[in-house]
């Protein structure tokens, strides 16, 4: 039940970028975000845009990782964008010069009407399917997708109903209008842009942890972190916290699974019963694992001790290493290129 | 085999098995076993052969992936299949137990199980007694002391004893003596032995050591990365020691001397296997080769 937690969102694989240094890829990702800053300077410029959308798009090719999978994590994030993006478009500012305009359509009630009636006609014919005895559409109907736009044509024949009551009393042949909808230079840049820029940022990062482990990561970020050393700021000592925390999440992630289930065999049950056996199943629970936690911790102490660990000694690190030939080509052709769209 | 308590038909569980195909992992394939009523089985297999998997499917904690349990009859993931019932009927000890306990007294630790079953006080208190006199932990001495400070073979014990209380017709040890000396070892499978011949329970050893359940068991299945790849009687079973070998198992040291012995040329049936029968059947040929 617990290995259903994603704890990070690794992909083992054997890609090239899986092979990058963890410290090449975090230098690229930050390079980028300074690289759309300056970008963003150039008003009407599209090409660092077309440029980062091209890299981003063979990265994800080089990374053996399917678009699907990448998708499904950004589609969240794409959402949101757009529903930022509305106010751009329907309230521009109108200093702006105007690109196209669209509208103002003009409807009349008659025709809004005939709208509502084919709406709630089909609603009817899809409440009314089911019914018919017919087995492929009875499991027809079980579909995810078909329940959502079920519930969508109800709600929009709710509202079809309210608009019916509310216009009741006009006249048919008036009209009501829709639009003008304005499209000027600037909203449509401030949109490219501001989609570009969330996207290709969003998912060079999701590249990022899923194909860099998160051990790799932490060490990478030391690595880079290095220079704050000098500021006497503990740099080594944040890493070990960080790096023994993940390397024992899923240790006692499988020690409270076991826990949950050895309780569960000796009748502990979590979601039924009343309060006080409910909470004794949980002192039956937490108990131990604190205990167990404890245990550990302290044992944990004392093996680093006995292996001469040392708060100020050097250390050495698992997973980075020196950069090799791919990283430094990476790194040169990721400036190379972006430099170049820069100057275009 | 007539009246079998425990039967997997095409058994097969996959950990992950929603997720992308890098991160899925097979943990059975394809299980078919028969356990009978009141026998002593070994389940026998390397680390990450799928013995516990397969033992955490016998009273509903996993569900398979494809194929069916039916224990007692019932069928563990039909909809609507009563699990608290079941469990009680499936009493498991896992590996480490000893961390499960969390109650102030051995007493109280051992009431939980009992206590969530709803039963009388009265009930509650001589299972209780009666589990912690089988377990090896005379009542009048434990009862009301605090398992913390007992030894690790005791505390064991008291787990056992958490798991006997509830009264269940199989009962699954999961290793239940790793991480014991030879003495606890001993000590727990003289008691196990005892539960076996008093209650006539259907015992389910989980093991990766051969020589351990020698004693005990009846029956012994081979598990080597989520196949089933041999069962059969423990004497059938050691017997075939290269096989053993190359699923990273070893025979117990007995069944190798024998087996080497016999490579030697010397005439030992198949069928020894304690060491009693090896001595009086060893002795032999030394008298004659005595005589001679």
């Amino acid at each position: 039940m617990f290995k259903n937690i994603a704890l990070g969102i690794y992909h083992p694989g054997n890609s090239l970028l899986h092979r990058l240094q963890a410290r090449t890829k975090l230098l690229v990702l930050l390079y980028l975000t300074i690289y759309f800053i300056i970008a963003n300077r150039r008003v009407w410029h599209f090409a660092p845009y077309i440029v980062s959308v091209l890299l981003l798009l063979t990265a994800i090719s080089l990374s053996a990782i399917s678009f699907y999978y990448l998708w499904r994590r950004m589609r969240l994030l794409v959402l949101l964008a757009f529903l930022g993006a509305l106010p751009i478009v329907f309230f521009p500012d109108p200093s702006d010069t105007i690109l196209h305009t669209f509208g103002p359509l003009l409807f009349t009630y008659a025709q809004i009407h005939w709208i509502i009636y084919a709406c709630t006609f089909l609603f009817a014919i899809f409440i009314l399917l089911p019914f018919l005895p017919i087995p492929a559409l009875r499991s027809f109907r079980q579909h995810r997708l078909l329940r959502l736009i079920g519930i969508l044509l109800m709600l929009l024949t709710l509202i079809a109903i309210g608009i019916l009551w509310f216009t009741r009393n006009n006249p048919l042949t008036s009209t009501i209008p829709v639009g003008p909808l304005v499209v000027s230079y600037q909203s449509v840049w401030i949109l490219m842009t501001f989609f570009t820029v969330f996207l290709v940022i969003y998912a060079f990062s999701l590249l990022l942890t899923m194909t860099t482990t998160p051990i790799a990561l932490i060490e990478g970020t030391t690595m880079l972190l290095t220079p704050l050393r000098w500021l006497k700021l503990p740099v080594d000592d944040f890493a070990l916290m960080t790096l023994i925390a993940l390397r024992f999440i899923p240790t006692l992630v499988d020690e409270a699974e076991q826990l949950v289930k050895a309780q569960i065999a000796r009748g502990a049950d979590f979601s039924h019963g009343t309060i006080r056996e409910r909470l004794q199943s949980l002192a039956a629970l937490f108990i131990p694992f604190i205990q167990g936690t404890l245990r550990r911790a302290s044992d944990l102490a004392t093996a680093l001790e006995a292996r001469g660990y040392e708060v100020d000694g050097k250390q050495t690190r698992l997973h980075e290493k020196s950069f090799s030939l791919a990283d430094y080509l990476v790194m040169s052709l990721v400036a190379l290129v972006t430099i170049g769209a820069l100057f275009l | 085999m007539k009246d079998p308590i425990i039967i997997t038909k095409n058994l097969t569980h996959i950990y992950q098995a929603n997720q992308s195909s890098s991160l899925r992992k097979a943990a059975l394939v394809d299980i078919n076993l028969e356990i009978a009523r009141g026998s002593c089985i070994a389940i026998i297999g390397v680390t990450g052969s799928g013995k516990s998997t397969l033992v955490q499917h016998f009273n509903g904690l996993l569900r398979p992936t494809s194929g069916t349990v039916i224990v007692n009859g019932a069928e563990v993931n039909a909809k609507g299949a009563d699990l608290l019932k079941l469990r009680q009927r499936v009493g498991m000890l896992f590996q480490f137990p000893e961390s499960q306990l969390f109650e102030r007294t051995v007493y109280a630790d051992v009431a939980f199980g009992p206590r969530r079953m709803k039963l009388g006080r009265r009930e509650i208190r001589t299972r209780v007694l009666n589990a912690l006199d089988m377990a090896g932990l005379p009542h009048r001495e434990f009862a009301q002391r605090t398992p913390f400070e007992l030894s690790g073979g005791q505390m064991r014990r008291v787990a056992l004893a958490g798991v006997l209380a509830m009264s269940p017709t199989i009962l699954v040890l999961d290793e239940p003596t790793a991480g014991l000396d030879a003495d606890g070892r001993a000590e727990f499978y003289s008691y196990l032995q005892r539960i076996k011949q008093e209650q006539g329970v259907t015992i389910v050893l989980v093991s990766h050591d051969m020589a351990e359940v020698a004693t005990l068991a009846d029956w012994l299945f081979v598990l080597h990365n989520g196949h089933l790849v041999m069962q059969g009687a423990p004497r059938s079973v050691y017997a075939q020691g290269d096989a053993l070998q190359q699923w990273g198992l070893a025979a117990p040291p007995l069944s190798e001397l024998l087996t080497l012995l016999r490579k030697q040329g010397l005439p030992i049936p198949s069928e020894i296997f304690t060491l009693e029968e090896a001595f009086s059947l060893l002795s032999k040929p030394l008298q004659l080769y005595q005589e001679k």
